[in-house]
């Protein structure tokens, strides 16, 4: 297995001291040092949709961003190998950021998947420059937003369910045609939530779609996780680890903030590996037994202490490491 | 409130995208970590913070409509959730016009600010300020056909905020593809029934121009203000002109609270005492590294410095 460490430690549209500032350049050159210092030498980045307001950004949150500081993603890698890192072995993109930037783009909802198969076209293409070997999509919005949007008619959300299933063939293909795996995350927000999960991958070609299990968002929409890592590890291309202790008592994954969920003492969604209620030892013995041998990306998901996240991560890791290798001996 | 020929108001952008309305629990946030996100993360904290150090005002980005309706439900739940903590006005809200230079883009930009204007008037704002066109980078220089692009575009969207009861005005970035040497001549392109100018004082001064020169020239279409303060003054275009200018490379940092730069503030006083100037002041301090002392630094500023002259 290969540790991936995720940039999606750092949450970009936060409020705080210096938050503004996690759009400058400066900031993401000292940062990136921090990953190989951590000893990871490959990273997962998350990636929103290519609008003018981000593309400026000096943060390598978009294909637009990165060509416009470092000419091409060719560049961009580059300048990761001089700072230690190998490669961006994995990119996340997601319907939540696409449905997002529909305010700032003005695109009606008809054009949803025509233009998130555009921003995976795109991604994929940066992918191969950076010498990557999956795309990680989170296929639909958030269930709060699909029934606001269409007025909570279910037969229009199943609709677009069917559609985000179609979209994520065509993704797929596109993925298998550069040598890319293509494979999709379930957050807990959205409509293939947990356990539906299992409905959805029977509507994709599995040989072109695999499924990433993420502990974090499993359990919180009520799913085991060891049970759907034991289940999905044969076919897994990646998997995700994210931690957790959220328990969704108020259903915050129906409203338009499920991220961060408004109401109630329990608000905060993600911990730092290690630090929520995750088993990650169960996890870690499923993939083994399963000859999993692809990349695991650790995500410490909006780190509310950045640097300190990077080294914990590293803490994690090892000790997973060293944890099952000792019931091993044993 | 005081009679006051002047009140202030507060860009918000400081802080960076405020997620939640309020956090409820201290030990969540602090618990395992022992940071300080607890305070620094919810509207409820923040609009205190502003209004315990005497703001009366607020601006927004409109860049923050849809985590702030995610949070809220609606605008206008913001505005009551503010004034309940001492904000009185949501004055203005940030947006922009990249790629208005193109009259193709045109009517993707007017469906988009139809959404920004509805939300400021849902929230009983003033004032929409909009940076009128992209970076320079990538886009500038602009030709003649470009700029009466870029003008009929502001108003356009000058009507639309019109029509409900709201100004635009012109807010210029020093990066942006309007820049030096075509920055008044824009002005003057464009309608002055319908398109006011928000000076940004340290965005202006480090494009070059001499902020007095410009206020004494252009005081009636000058409704509206940024007020910061800089030490780059008539930065070189290579620096305004290059890739995400808005971000220096190595962290230098472009802009300061009123008095931590250069600026001649007390001339910019006393000039609006000259013109009898009312109205809200905008305060921008984006890139700060510390809001809260930037805020109170600000604060006793226009104590100290500026009400003495001008009030």
């Amino acid at each position: 297995m290969k540790a991936v460490a995720s940039f999606g430690i750092v949450n970009a549209d936060t409020s705080g001291p210096g938050a503004f500032l996690r759009a400058a350049k400066w900031y993401w050159d000292e940062l990136t040092d921090m990953f190989p210092a951590a000893g990871f030498t490959s990273i997962m980045i998350p990636m929103v949709p290519n609008t003018e307001n981000v593309s400026r950004n000096g943060a390598p949150i978009c294909t637009a961003s990165i060509k416009t500081r470092f000419g091409s993603p060719e560049g961009y890698l580059s300048y990761l190998n001089d700072k230690g890192i190998e490669n961006v072995e994995a990119i996340t993109i997601s319907a939540q950021s696409q449905y997002n930037s529909l305010f700032e783009t003005g695109l009606p909802i008809e054009k949803f998947f025509d233009e998130f198969y555009k921003h995976a076209q795109d991604t994929v293409e940066a992918l191969q420059q950076f010498k990557g070997s999956v795309l990680l999509v989170s296929p639909t919005p958030g269930i709060g937003f699909l029934n606001e949007t269409f007025n909570n008619d279910e037969g229009k959300i199943q609709k677009f369910l069917g559609e985000a299933a179609e979209c994520m063939n065509r993704i797929g293909e596109y993925c298998k045609e550069g040598n890319i795996n293509m494979a999709i995350r379930n957050e807990y927000w959205t409509l293939m939530r947990g356990a539906a999960i299992d409905d959805f991958m029977k509507n994709v070609d599995t040989n072109l779609v695999s499924y990433a299990p993420d502990p974090a968002h499993l359990h919180i929409a009520g799913a085991d996780p060891v049970e759907y890592f034991k289940k999905y590890a044969g076919q897994a291309k990646t998997v995700c680890f994210t931690d957790t202790k959220f328990v969704d008592e108020l259903d915050a994954y129906k409203t338009i903030s499920p991220e961060f969920p408004q109401d109630g003492r329990v608000q905060r969604v993600y911990y730092d590996l290690g630090f929520g209620d995750m088993d990650f030892e169960a996890l870690y013995a499923i993939l083994k037994d399963a000859d999993f041998d692809g990349p695991v990306i650790l995500d410490s998901k909006y780190s509310l202490d950045i640097p300190k996240g990077i080294l914990r991560m590293r803490t994690f890791w090892n000790n997973l490491e060293k944890n099952y290798a000792a019931k091993e001996v044993k | 409130m005081e009679e006051r020929n002047l009140n202030y108001t507060y860009m918000t952008n400081l802080w960076g995208n405020i997620n939640y309305k309020q956090i409820n629990n201290f030990d969540e946030w602090y618990m395992g970590d022992f940071g300080n996100a607890y305070y620094y993360q919810d509207w409820d904290k923040i609009l205190r913070y502003f209004a315990g150090a005497g703001f009366k005002g607020i601006e927004i980005m409109v860049f923050s409509v849809p985590s702030i309706r995610n949070a809220f439900g609606s605008m206008k739940n913001f505005k009551e959730f503010a004034q309940e903590r001492g904000i009185e006005r949501i004055t203005g809200m940030f947006s922009h016009h990249v790629g208005s230079q193109d009259k193709r883009n045109h009517p993707e930009i007017y469906a988009y600010e139809q959404q920004a204007i509805d939300a400021l008037a849902e929230c009983d704002g003033i004032n929409l300020i909009v940076q009128p066109a992209g970076q320079y980078y990538g886009t500038g220089p602009l030709d003649e056909e470009g700029l009466k692009n870029v003008a009929e575009c502001m108003n356009t969207v000058g009507r639309m905020c019109a029509e409900k009861g709201l100004a635009v005005s012109i807010h210029n970035e020093f990066w942006c593809a309007v820049n030096k040497y075509d920055h008044e001549k824009f002005l003057e392109m464009t309608d002055p029934r319908y398109v006011f100018y928000c000076l940004d004082t340290a965005q202006v001064a480090i494009m070059g121009k001499d902020i007095l020169h410009f206020y004494d020239t252009y005081h009636d279409r000058v409704q509206y203000f940024h007020i910061k303060d800089t030490t780059y003054i008539n930065a070189p275009d290579e620096k305004r002109f290059g890739p995400g200018a808005e971000f220096d490379e190595h962290g230098a940092r472009w802009f300061w609270e009123p008095g931590g730069g250069l600026l001649d503030f007390k001339g910019l006083w006393k000039l609006m005492k000259k013109y009898n100037h009312k109205g809200w002041i905008g305060i921008e301090s984006d890139g700060t590294p510390e809001p809260l002392a930037t805020i109170l630094l600000t604060k006793n500023y226009i104590d100290t410095v500026l009400d003495p002259i001008y009030k």
